[in-house]
């Protein structure tokens, strides 16, 4: 179950169990205004308290998805997997989680696009007419990330967005490096890749993104 | 120089108010300074920090103690593996070290541009710096102690915690609104600066 609490100051999201709670202020919430998240919430988020009435307006004020500028987004944050020589296999894992996120997003953009809205892996596998498509698109995933997989998810992310923008930095390690206090779609991508973040104050935080 | 001890919480790269801290003790008897560690990460002067703290150390003005932010980077040199580390925010002191755009081999890069004195001084921090009455380390001692226990490690907000048996002064230097904090003792009192340096006033 996802829960998402109005907070005045970001904090990292809390997991127990089979429940996460992911924490927003204001202003990062408002980051979600045409994006998929925020056309996610829009949709189907249920109110369950909002004492100050601020959580309903800006979940209302989303907004329709901008599937032009989630595409370019995507194609900037692509850059992340032009360096692979250097970054296979310590942030395979990661590489292949973003990957999947990335390809789902384009995917629900695409549908969006055409005029058919949909937010389920299992629905896009049979309009595609590729079983395989749900397996490789689910969020939770079972086993060992492979080097296939990976490829199999960036080959059809190229073929929506295009050829990836060459990487700027040589790998995901200097990319985090070099980009760091330059809060930007591409650094948020990078840390993540690193793994899941620690808890706790020890481990550093960087902007959410909402695609 | 005085008999007071003054135990300094978390820097965290912030030159400014390492500096500004040190004028106002050398203002009060400069007393012996134990640092409870974490010198490096969140602020952009791990580098200086660092260079600054061996040279007090090494004059025996100062005990540096080992912070979890320390050992996470000697971890990083020990494995070859900079992901930890990278994600407790070491970007910061990696481009702070190299001084300009990192490669695409940042462990090579940052190892190149690591002082080996740095490194020295990494590895004989101790962890702990006990009196007959007082035991300080990074992370809270164990309560059984009947010695007063000081420690830094988790933020406190802006004032340090004092209390009858301990105290934590980790008050967030290192970053913008975070302030420097040295408690005095046995006085029990202390002493803070912002993130300029600059004296906070009580």
């Amino acid at each position: 179950m996802d829960l998402l609490a109005m907070v005045t100051t970001s904090r990292p999201s809390v997991n127990v169990g089979n429940v996460n709670v992911s924490f927003y202020t204001l202003e990062q919430l408002s980051t979600g205004v045409g994006t998929l998240f925020g056309a996610h919430l829009k949709r189907d988020a249920k109110l369950l308290w909002d004492e100050y009435g601020r959580l309903g307006p800006a979940i209302e004020d989303m907004g329709d998805v901008d599937t032009d500028r989630l595409l370019a987004r995507a194609r900037n944050m692509s850059e992340l997997f032009a360096s692979l020589e250097e970054d296979l296999p310590k942030y395979l894992s990661g590489l292949l989680r973003e990957a999947r996120y990335l390809l789902r997003s384009c995917l629900y953009a695409q549908a969006i696009a055409a005029g058919a809205p949909c937010f389920s892996v299992r629905e896009l596998a049979v309009r595609h007419g590729d079983p395989n498509l749900a397996r490789l698109l689910a969020s939770r995933q079972e086993g060992e990330s492979t080097v296939d997989e990976l490829n199999e998810c960036l080959s059809r992310l190229r073929s929506i967005i295009g050829e990836f923008p060459r990487s700027r930095n040589g790998s995901l390690e200097a990319t985090v490096v070099n980009e760091w206090g330059q809060p930007s779609d591409l650094l948020s991508m990078a840390f993540m890749a690193l793994g899941i973040s620690g808890k706790g104050s020890d481990y550093a935080e960087v902007e959410k993104i909402l695609l | 120089m005085s008999d007071e001890t003054a135990f300094v919480g978390d820097v965290h790269g912030n030159l400014n108010a390492l500096r500004g801290l040190m004028d106002v003790l050398a203002t009060s008897g400069r007393p012996h300074m134990v640092f409870l560690g974490d010198y490096i990460n969140k602020g952009p002067q791990s580098a200086e920090v660092m260079e600054e703290l061996v040279a007090i150390s090494g004059s025996g003005r100062a005990t540096l103690l080992a912070g979890n932010h320390e050992e996470a980077l000697l971890e990083a040199f020990d494995s070859q593996d900079l992901m930890t580390f990278l994600k407790m925010g070491g970007a910061m002191t990696i481009r702070s070290y190299v001084g300009a755009k990192v490669g695409p081999d940042v462990l090579g890069d940052f190892r190149a541009s690591f002082p080996p004195e740095h490194l020295d001084a990494l590895r004989l921090m101790p962890q702990t710096w006990e009196s007959d009455e007082v035991i300080a380390r990074h992370v809270p001692p164990e309560a059984f102690t009947q010695k007063f226990r000081i420690s830094a490690h988790a933020p406190v907000g802006s004032v340090p915690k004092i209390g009858h048996d301990s105290a934590q002064l980790d008050t967030g230097c290192g970053t913008e609104a975070g302030r420097l904090t040295a408690l005095l003792w046995p006085r029990l009192d202390y002493i803070q600066v912002d993130a300029r340096g600059e004296v906070v006033p009580r």
